[in-house]
Order: structure tokens, then C-alpha cells, then sequence
């Protein structure tokens, strides 16, 4: 199982970050659109590394034409040689028609023609084939040598989704090359949401499982004494119960028989009760969600539970030493 | 004059590229949106050089979401350390809505919408307006603290917007901080009708000409011996011609009573005729587009015509020798 590790969007320090997760064995540094563009920080971590995998996690599709994302995946592939893997999220309606002014309708078919509008952009400049796209959504039928990069020697970046419902999931089978999962997965929800939908998006484009990447970035609540357990386990059910209070994430919380708590979660978000909604995540929950011990057992328990579904994972350890993280990375990556 | 120097779009070679150029002593770099994406080289640049202005002339603004462009503007600048200018373009319909599929209204009300609701995010970001900003073609009216860069030292670049016609330079004048004036201008073209557009864009937003900026790079013909003049002749006799071809630019033609030329070279330019094209440019027409002379007489002639109203310019000085280029450069910016 490759380990990712996310770097920060400061363009003065992402250069020595990303040098120290690739010293330290991560197989990938990756970075999340927020406030900041995502893929400059990419490639200055691109000069100031030479093997890790650069990868945006995610950055927001939509918000983007095909053709200038197609651009910029392109350039950072050529500059890292081959290093870039290009992760893209939908984001939600609001995001994309409010903050972006751009336009939002059927997400999941509108992501399949977007990843195929890519594709047929790279291999109109990668294999000199005709740009004739003509989808629903958008329409890519112009282009001349003067825009054609020629520096082609490391082709097309992968390109991971994001996705959680079962329709955005089969387009990733079908059209990436990879899918990350939502950090608020069950294991139950991997394996008979998760993995069935990927499984028919392969189908459809006839390809196999080898040839592509599921990355699922786990809760792992860890610590080196009892208070810093009990610590993280609080904070984890945090997170779980604001995830859970999404309506959307309602089908993760069925697949544990857990569909009701999504609405007491909903209420009480809406009444700012913020700290009370970590205390409906029980421990039984909690075991859904997370892999749960001293720092010593997260590998062989992550490998126990999910050897046989992800090749990558991307938990951050943050409160545990350096030196035990280190034995955690070089543990999963063997 | 400020003088700034085009620098290509091999990430590579940037900070080699830009070492040297800061030591020749050019005030800025600026990309060109060709094949590759314009930002990136900035950023390389920027993190490769002290002091040197870094440019986009010009990146598509239209194949972007002005939110998009706002952040990417925000960090060049953030990380550049205030050094960034965001130099925008339009475009023609065909490349923005069969190249990038992106919508394309009229556009110099386009852009203009486009630079204000980029001012509209940034004043959101930097003075805590609220962002409500509901135009024709572009809305945006969400934002969070999650979406809000903190890094507000340097605030945001200037913009400055590539014009030709009299309605999207006098949008340049309205709401950009400075203007690209295309190489393919006369001075008479350029008193006639850029500049008092500019001045009627300023009058509508209140502005004075006071720091509007204008970058213009008038053809360049010259050379350190016989051989090399009469290549740099040929080579903007080629580009005159190649732009002259273009119906758009028939107004400029206009402006020296070559009109006419248009639909010749137009009717040229299907045939291929593209070298012969260039034989029908003559001296008078490249001096009316630019300087022609010796290298030393370069300096003093651009400063003498265009000094009064031009505050940077990338125009190319096609000498071999390092000394007489640099000569050049160092004559112009102490104008």
C-alpha cells in the first residue's frame, strides 16, 4: 500500500515539505484546492523532488475548462517526468455556479465528458489525432499546431476522481485511472458500494482492476498513551459526526444501519451543537470508520482490513513522532 | 521606458533564463498563452530572480473563471512579492468557444465584467467587502473563510488588457491599470484613436492617466552589420504583412491611407503567398510601425516618438552583439 502525504499550499516552504515526505518514503504529496491555486505548489515540489508523486487531491474540475486543465496537466506531467497525477473533485452546485460562475448540471455525466474531453485533447496533442469533441457539456473541436505542446515525451498525467455515490464512482472505473475515496467510508460501504460500482465502470470500458488505483485515506486514531487514544478517538468522532450531518453521505451511514442518525445529525448541526454530535458516534460507529490502536499495530491492521481493496492511503499520523510514523510509512509501502 | 524581454515557456530553462535576463539589466519577463499554460513560468521566474517584473502578455482571459484568475493572481503576486502584473487578452470567438469551450458575449462588455468581478474577489479578500457580485456573465456571490487566502500582504496585481479597437482599449482605460498596445500599431493610429480612447475610459471611471500604464512594442529593424539588417528587415516586413492580412486590423491600415493594402494581402495570405506578402511592405510603412536605423540610433528614436506616452515596452532589438543590445536597453530605461 503506497502512503500519500499532503503538503501545504505556502509556495515558500512546499519545496523543502514535499523533500522531507519524499526522504521520509511517501509515495506521493498532494495537495488540496482551497484558498490557494493547487498546482503551484506542485511544481516547486517538482524542482525540490525526483520521485515522489505530485498529485492534487483534488482540484475542483468545474470550476476549470477541459482544454486549460488539460494545459496545466500536460506542463506539470512534462516538467516532473511523468510524476503528475491529476485528482479532480466535483465540488457542489453552490461552489460552482456561485463562487466559480461556471455551469453545473448532472455531475457524474458531466465528469465522464469532461475526463473525455481531456483525453481527447491529450491525444490530439500526444498522437496527432484530430480534436472532434463534441459532447453535451463541452464542445473541443479547434486546434492548431501554434497551441500543440511538442514537449511529449511523458504523454498524459493519470487521473483520479474523487467519489462517494455509486454514479460518480462508476465513471471513475470507466474513465480514470484511479478513485479516491472519502476519508467518511465504511468498510462495508468500500466493499459493497465502493467497489461494485467501480467494477461495472470497468466493464463498460473493458478494462481491468490492474490498471487502476483506489486510494482511501482512512481514519486512523492512534496515540502513545490511553489520554492521547482517548483524545484522537474524540476528535475522530468529530469529524465522523460533521460528515455524517451531509445529506449527501447519508447511504455511507446506511451501509452500517445507521441511516436515522443522519437526520439527528442534520438537526443538530443546524443548532450548532457541534461538540454534543461527536458523542452520538459510538465506539461500535467508530470501528466502522477507523483503524484504532498504538501506533505499533496501524499497519498490519490496515493491511488486515484493506490489503486486499487500496493501493494507496494518505492518514496523516500527526500526533505521533516522527520515527514512528517512519516505521508506519515504511511498514504499509513494503 | 521600462524595458521587458519575452521569456518561452520551457520550465526548464526559466531560471537560467531569468538569472541571465535580470543581470542584462531588463525590468520584467513576460509569457505569451501559446501551448503551454502561461502562469507557470511566472512562478519560476518569480522564484528565480530578485527584482524582475514578471507578466502575463497575455493570458486568455475569457477560458477562465475570473475566480480562477482572481487566485491565481493572488499567489503570483503573494509569492512574487508584489512583482506580478496580470496582462489579459480576448481572444477570438472560434479558440474560446471551439478551443476551451467557454461561453464569449460581446467582448469588450465581457471583459470588462470580467476585470470588475476579478476586483469584486479581491476586495472581498483583501478589504472584507461582501462579494455580491451579479453581472451578465459572470456571478459570484459565494465565498467562505475556508476560500479566502490569508497571505493579503502584496493585495492584488495590476491588470492590464491587450487592446486593438476603440471599445476594448477604452475598457482598458475604464477598469484595467495599464494597456497592451498591439505591435501591429502606427503612431498615428495609436493619437487617433488609442489614445483618446484611454482617456475616455479613464473619464468614466474618474482616473487620471497618472500610473495607467502603457506597455507598446513597436517593430524593431536593425542589426550590427549589412547581413543582419537586411534579415531583420525581411523578418518584420513578414510580421507587417501577416498582421495586415487580417481584416480586424484594417483600421490600423486606415490610419496611414493603406487601407486598401488589407484585401490585397488578405487575398495573398489564401494563396500562401506569405514571403511575397512581405515585399509589399515598404520603408515608409515600417518607419510609420516602428524604428529602422542603426543600433545606436534605436534608443533616441524610440524615446523621441513614443517617450511622451509609452511606459514599458518589450519591443526586440535583433543586434548579435551583447554591448549594442544592452547599450540599447540601458539608453532607454534612463530615457
Amino acid at each position: 500500500m503506497k502512503v500519500d502525504g499532503g503538503v501545504g499550499l505556502n509556495l515558500s516552504t512546499v519545496g523543502a515539505q514535499a523533500a522531507e515526505l519524499e526522504e521520509m518514503g511517501y509515495s506521493g504529496v498532494m495537495t488540496a484546492e482551497t484558498a490557494h491555486d493547487p498546482f503551484f505548489p506542485l511544481l516547486v515540489a517538482a524542482q525540490n523532488t525526483a520521485k515522489v508523486q505530485l498529485m492534487t487531491s483534488i482540484a475542483v474540475a468545474f470550476a476549470r475548462s477541459p482544454m486549460t486543465l488539460a494545459n496545466i496537466g500536460h506542463d506539470l506531467n512534462a516538467f516532473s517526468k511523468g510524476r503528475f497525477v491529476l485528482g479532480l473533485g466535483s465540488q457542489i452546485k453552490p461552489h460552482i455556479t456561485k463562487r466559480f460562475s461556471m455551469p453545473w448540471s448532472s455531475p457524474a455525466a458531466r465528469m465522464r465528458e469532461y475526463i473525455m474531453a481531456m483525453r481527447a485533447i491529450w491525444d490530439c496533442w500526444h498522437e496527432q489525432k484530430p480534436l472532434e469533441f463534441t459532447g453535451e457539456f463541452y464542445t473541443h473541436t479547434l486546434m492548431t499546431p501554434f497551441f500543440t505542446p511538442t514537449d511529449t515525451d511523458y504523454g498524459a498525467p493519470k487521473v483520479f476522481l474523487a467519489a462517494v455515490g455509486p454514479m460518480m464512482t462508476e465513471v471513475a472505473g470507466e474513465v480514470a485511472d484511479g478513485v479516491i475515496a472519502h476519508a467518511f467510508t465504511t468498510e462495508k460501504y468500500l466493499r459493497e458500494t465502493t467497489l461494485p460500482a467501480l467494477e461495472r465502470g470497468f466493464a463498460k470500458a473493458g478494462k481491468s482492476r490492474d490498471d487502476f488505483e483506489i486510494s482511501y485515506p482512512a481514519f486512523v486514531v492512534t496515540g502513545q498513551s490511553e489520554e492521547e487514544l482517548r483524545e484522537a478517538e474524540v476528535a475522530t468522532c468529530k469529524q465522523i459526526a460533521f460528515y455524517g450531518s451531509t445529506p449527501a453521505y447519508r447511504p455511507v451511514l446506511e451501509s452500517i444501519g445507521q441511516g436515522d442518525m443522519q437526520d439527528e445529525l442534520n438537526r443538530m448541526s443546524k443548532q450548532g451543537r457541534w461538540d454534543e454530535m461527536g458523542a452520538l458516534v459510538t465506539p461500535d460507529i467508530l470501528k466502522e470508520f477507523a483503524v484504532i490502536g498504538e501506533p505499533e499495530t496501524i499497519p498490519g491492521q490496515m493491511k488486515a482490513r484493506y490489503g486486499d481493496v487500496v493501493d494507496r492511503t494518505s492518514a496523516a499520523y500527526a500526533n505521533i513522532p516522527k520515527d514512528k510514523r517512519l516505521a508506519i510509512i515504511r511498514e504499509l509501502s513494503s | 521606458m521600462k524595458v521587458d524581454t519575452g521569456i518561452n515557456l520551457d520550465l526548464h530553462a526559466i531560471p537560467d533564463a531569468v538569472r541571465t535576463i535580470e543581470a542584462q539589466g531588463y525590468d520584467g519577463v513576460r509569457t505569451a498563452e501559446m501551448n503551454h499554460d502561461p502562469f507557470f513560468p511566472l512562478l519560476l521566474a518569480a522564484e528565480h530572480s530578485e527584482k524582475l517584473e514578471i507578466a502575463s502578455s497575455i493570458a486568455v482571459a475569457f477560458a477562465r473563471s475570473p475566480m480562477n484568475l482572481a487566485n491565481i493572481g493572488h499567489d503570483l503576486n503573494a509569492y512574487s512579492k508584489g512583482r506580478f502584473t496580470m496582462g489579459l487578452g480576448s481572444q477570438i470567438k472560434p479558440h474560446i468557444t471551439k478551443r476551451f469551450s467557454m461561453p464569449w458575449g460581446g467582448p469588450a462588455a465581457q471583459m470588462r465584467e470580467l476585470i470588475l468581478a476579478m476586483r469584486a474577489i479581491w476586495a472581498n479578500w483583501y478589504d472584507g467587502e461582501p462579494l455580491q457580485f451579479v453581472g451578465e456573465h459572470y456571478q459570484h456571490t459565494l465565498m467562505t473563510p475556508a476560500f479566502t487566502p490569508n497571505d493579503t500582504e502584496y493585495g492584488a496585481p495590476k491588470v492590464v488588457l491587450a487592446a486593438v479597437g476603440p471599445k476594448m482599449t477604452e475598457v482598458a482605460g475604464e477598469v484595467a491599470d495599464g494597456m497592451i498596445i498591439h505591435p501591429f500599431s502606427t503612431q498615428a493610429y495609436i493619437d487617433s484613436v488609442t489614445l483618446p480612447a484611454i482617456e475616455a475610459g479613464l473619464a468614466k471611471a474618474g482616473k487620471t492617466r497618472e500610473g495607467f500604464e502603457l506597455s507598446y512594442s513597436c517593430f524593431v529593424v536593425t542589426g550590427r552589420n549589412e547581413e543582419e539588417f537586411a534579415k531583420s528587415k525581411v523578418a518584420t516586413q513578414e510580421r507587417i504583412a501577416f498582421y495586415g492580412s487580417t481584416p480586424a486590423y484594417k483600421g490600423v491600415l486606415d490610419s496611414i491611407g493603406m487601407g486598401e493594402l488589407q484585401g490585397e494581402l488578405n487575398a495573398m495570405s489564401k494563396q500562401g503567398r506569405w514571403k511575397e506578402m512581405g515585399t509589399l511592405i515598404t520603408d515608409d510603412m515600417i518607419n510609420a510601425f516602428g524604428v529602422m536605423g542603426e543600433p545606436q540610433q534605436i534608443a533616441p528614436e524610440m524615446l523621441q516618438r513614443y517617450g511622451g506616452f509609452v511606459d514599458r515596452t518589450s519591443a526586440s532589438f535583433p543586434v548579435s552583439n551583447d554591448e549594442q543590445r544592452a547599450a540599447i536597453i540601458e539608453a532607454l530605461r534612463v530615457g
